[in-house]
């Protein structure tokens, strides 16, 4: 699971399953490091359970194994970066980890197919994606989509070969190649 | 460059669609687990597989949507296909061919696919 748009699912998972309605993801690459940040606005955890959210093993959903997190958190590390977690009970969750680009830093894999499946998976949330990268932008926004095709749905016949298409050309214009092509 | 204004234009298709489709609510559903395991295991292909292969045959009437583990993780990536009055059926090791092939002969001819499912033999 060695791919940093890997860990944005991992991520946006565990949002979903926090009960959030909206997520926000952030991938902004620099010259020495790339930062992936998720925000929701889910159930939230208290201090203590923040802290212990790293742990492996640590997970209040049945039949899990509480992996997702500490093996983030390790692939950071082993760069020289790291995962930082800031959460209120309630209120929602921010992730950050960070990066240093060197020969442990994972390759980005395929980000457009984890923002499609993200999109049409769980068509009652909305997710905000922004992918930036030497001074290159993009922005991907589901409830743009939505506004648009409204009555019709975002995993509906036309609309997901559109985003699988759209997502394409602006990550080939960010990073000059295809999406899965992508080194960090 | 592909504009939001298309997305109108394909709007404009479905409603078309919708309109003749909305006696048949009976939705088939599938379900891929997406827990540490299931993304470990290569679930992110096997979903974009059904996706891709359901709107490339046209059909509307299934939704595919994340589960979480189903304390099988060894037979990752795993997909739950449900079509109503019947029971649901648990696809193990799936693969993105494995997908196309359970559209195929389960949701559009009916018939499970026995050797992918969990307890064949392999
Ligand atoms: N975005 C979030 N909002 C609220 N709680 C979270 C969030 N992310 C993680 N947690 C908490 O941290 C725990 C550990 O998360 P982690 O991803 O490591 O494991 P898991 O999701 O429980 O299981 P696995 O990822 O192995 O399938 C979760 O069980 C949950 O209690
Ligand atoms: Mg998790």
């Amino acid at each position: 699971m060695n791919e940093l748009s890997l860990f944005v699912l991992e991520l946006a998972e565990n949002s979903a399953e926090a009960g959030a309605l909206l997520v926000k993801a952030e991938v902004r690459s620099a010259p020495e490091s790339v930062e992936i940040t998720v925000t929701d606005d889910g159930e939230g955890m208290t201090a203590e359970q923040s802290r212990d959210a790293v742990n492996t093993g640590y997970t209040t959903k049945s039949g899990r194994r509480g992996r997702g997190l500490p093996l983030i958190k390790a692939a950071a590390e082993k760069t020289g970066g790291g995962l930082s977690l800031s959460s209120r009970a309630g209120k929602g969750t921010k992730v950050r980890v960070r990066f240093i680009k060197n020969e442990y830093c994972p390759p980005m894999g395929d980000i457009n197919s984890v923002i499609r499946i993200l999109a049409i998976c769980h068509s009652n949330m909305d997710f905000r994606f922004e992918i930036e990268q030497s001074g290159k932008r993009m922005t991907f926004d589901t409830r743009v989509i939505k506004e648009r095709i409204a009555p019709a749905k975002i995993s509906s016949g036309g609309v997901s070969s559109w985003i699988r298409e759209y997502l394409n050309e602006q990550t080939e214009f960010i990073f000059g190649g295809a999406a899965n092509e992508i080194t960090c | 460059m592909k504009s939001l204004a298309e997305l109108q234009a394909i709007r404009e298709k479905t409603r078309l669609q919708l309109n003749l489709r909305h006696e048949s609510p009976d939705n088939v559903s599938v379900k891929v687990g997406l827990a540490t395991c299931g993304i470990a295991a290569g679930a992110r292909e096997v979903i974009c597989a059904f996706v891709d292969e359901l709107e490339k045959r046209g059909i509307e009437n299934v939704t595919v949507t994340a589960m979480g583990c189903i304390d099988k993780c060894d037979k990752e990536p795993i997909a739950v296909v449900e079509v109503p009055g019947e029971e649901k059926v648990t696809y193990v090791n799936m693969t993105p061919e494995k997908a196309v092939r359970v559209i195929e002969e389960h949701i559009v001819n009916k018939k499970v696919v026995a050797e992918y499912t969990d307890g064949a033999a392999v």
